[in-house]
């Protein structure tokens, strides 16, 4: 399969990318060599081969529910751009593109 | 041209399980704590951070999914879902996508005068909450800005979702209710919707006579975050009409999510999901498998505590009037009550009809649930036992147990106090009654006609003579027999 620029703006708009007329053209051209290179999986037999679930091998290791000390409210918004009422202070949302779950 | 569709709904309820520590990190859930007070690297999402599974959480949903008669898969995973929100601080929630933790389960729902329905459950995952936006403004639309609290980022969630096997906005009602009841025997949620700790969007389709194609392909409109079970059936019933006078002009759905205004009882458009939402799940690469060993998920099975169905069957097979016994397997701290109570109390009806009316009458005047009752369980028996004993009439010992509410003094002292306990002396119950036919012959004359409420008029003269003390079979009783007396004094 090949991407074509409504693919590569779609993408760029889920990625909150702007990206100028020039600059579409050789993004296309470097995410189809990538895909390219990818299916190179193709190639192979993957016949009775169980599909990978995680690279490492391992089992997730559960911790016991225990609290441990949170941050102080200063720490938590020491990077925040603005505060107001202990509470990171952010621009309106637009309609579109968010979810609340 | 026919107007004849058949409604199709699907629910997704989210459920905050009441865990100690968020499900990635050890920061507490406490409810209500100040804004930004219980939060860290992680699930501030700050780099570098890795997440840790709290086994707890893991328990719980577990739980709840072998309650729900799902099947539990040996091995999940996780993984990422990507958009953008303020409330979700790394851009992606971790979730569970096409391996989730339990799958094929259903809720039995009891329609009024129907038969038994099962609604299908498609699966159940795990995942973590988002934090909470405060908006600056009235609603989304006008707000200028809005303010992040993340204490309740990463909080654990379970999302149940149902196929959507409901017909009708009282169905989905009566599934909410089942559900809600059966994960309250689990002690894994509080469970409060107003709180936001279970929440449920739902999906309202229409679907004209004759449709072949698929329920996925309708044109599908959600009814997000409605605040109870209450407003899910009014928002759906909305949804329902809206939908089908639109189709009866010939107009489209628009695939959409839409809110429910409290105020009004309708439904309206937040954002159109013509386009498809595109999360471009991934794998989470900082999670490896989740692999449970089958006997211990066996092991929970089998200490599974006594669920809903069963609950009505031994309560209807010991007596307990089915209306009655559906309140009691409904409100979980009801049936708690209820348990203590009939322990130290043999006759289980009456203590049913107490409790259902007199007992939740003033609970809800008090605005106390069954398990904050002032008057418990121990104190409603010994007040009953005051009337099985003849000391109080059921009408006096509505009273006293009034008093007992207000003063949290026991029905014995309220009694003693008040000088309260029932006249069943013969002779004195017989005086009054004596007093009350001679001052009254034109009613005693009309009983005699055949006037029978003519008695009830009397029985009425000798209470407010005896300040409602007189044991009212006694008063019956004696009339009774003082009118054949007087009627024929040969006798
Ligand atoms: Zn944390």
């Amino acid at each position: 399969m090949e991407l074509d620029d409504a693919d590569i703006l779609h993408v760029a708009r889920l990625a909150r990318l702007q990206l100028t007329a020039a600059e579409v053209e050789p993004v296309r051209r470097d995410l189809n060599r990538v895909l390219e290179y990818v299916q190179t999986l193709h190639q192979l037999n993957l016949d009775n081969i169980e599909p990978t679930m995680h690279v490492s091998g391992l089992r997730a290791i559960l911790r016991n529910d225990s609290v441990q000390p949170s941050l102080t409210v200063e720490e938590a918004l020491r990077n925040a751009p603005e505060v107001r009422e202990a509470m990171f202070v952010v621009p309106r949302i637009m309609g579109e593109g968010g979810e609340d779950e | 041209m026919s107007a004849s569709f058949e409604v199709i709904i699907g629910l997704e309820v989210h459920v905050e399980l009441k865990t100690a520590s968020k499900l990635f990190c050890g920061c507490s859930t406490t409810f209500g704590a100040a804004p930004n007070s219980q939060t860290c690297p992680v699930c501030l999402g700050m780099p570098g951070v890795l997440p840790v599974l709290n086994q707890e959480a893991i328990r719980m949903a577990c739980l709840s999914a072998l309650a729900l008669h799902c099947q539990v898969r040996p091995v999940s995973k996780f993984d990422r879902k990507q958009y953008f929100y303020p409330d979700l601080p790394k851009a992606y929630q971790i979730s569970q996508y096409d391996q989730p933790l339990a799958e094929f389960g259903w809720v039995s729902v009891r329609p009024a005068g129907g038969d038994v329905k099962k609604v299908g459950i498609r699966r159940i995952h795990v995942e973590e909450d988002a934090g909470k936006l405060n908006h600056l403004g009235q609603r989304l639309g006008d707000a200028v800005g809005s303010l992040v609290d993340l204490n309740r980022a990463g909080v654990p969630l379970i999302e149940i979702v149902s196929e959507p096997d409901l017909r009708s906005a009282e169905e989905a009602r009566l599934y909410l209710t089942e559900l809600r009841a059966t994960l309250s025997y689990l002690d894994v949620s509080d469970l409060r919707m107003e709180e936001g700790s279970m929440r449920c969007d739902a999906n309202v389709s229409l679907r004209p006579v004759g449709y072949a194609g698929s329920v996925e392909d309708l044109p599908r409109v959600e009814i997000k975050n409605v605040n109870s079970i209450r407003n899910v059936q009014r928002g759906i019933e909305y949804e329902i009409e809206r939908q089908r006078e639109l189709l009866v002009h010939g107009e489209r759905i628009v695939k959409e999510t839409r809110g429910f205004d409290d105020a009004t009882g309708q439904t309206y458009s937040q954002r159109s999901k013509e386009e498809a939402n595109d999360y471009r799940y991934f794998p989470e690469p900082d999670l490896p498998p989740l692999v449970l060993d089958v006997s211990w998920i066996e092991d929970l099975r089998r200490n599974l505590p006594e669920l809903p169905d069963a609950i009505r069957q031994s309560l209807v097979a010991r007596g307990i009037p089915s209306k009655d016994a559906e309140v009691l397997v409904l409100d979980r701290e009801a049936y708690e009550y209820w348990n203590a109570a009939r322990s130290l109390y043999a006759d289980e009806r009456t203590l049913v009809n107490w409790m259902l009316s007199d007992v939740l009458r003033v609970l809800n005047l008090r605005n106390e649930s069954f398990s904050q009752a002032s008057v418990g369980p121990r104190a409603l028996v010994e007040l009953l036992t005051l009337i099985d004993q003849g000391t109080l009439s059921g009408r006096m010992a509505k009273e006293v147990l009034e008093a007992m509410f207000a003063t949290q003094k026991s029905a014995a002292d309220i009694v003693k106090e008040r000088g309260l306990s029932q006249i069943t002396d013969v002779a004195a119950v017989g005086a009054v009654v004596e007093s009350v036919l001679t001052s009254h012959p034109a009613v005693v004359a009309d009983y005699l006609s055949g006037k029978e409420k003519a008695l009830a008029y009397l029985v009425g003269q000798v209470m407010k003579a005896t300040r409602g003390q007189a044991k009212p079979d006694l008063v019956n009783r004696l009339l009774i027999e003082g009118i054949a007396r007087e009627s024929n004094p040969t006798r």
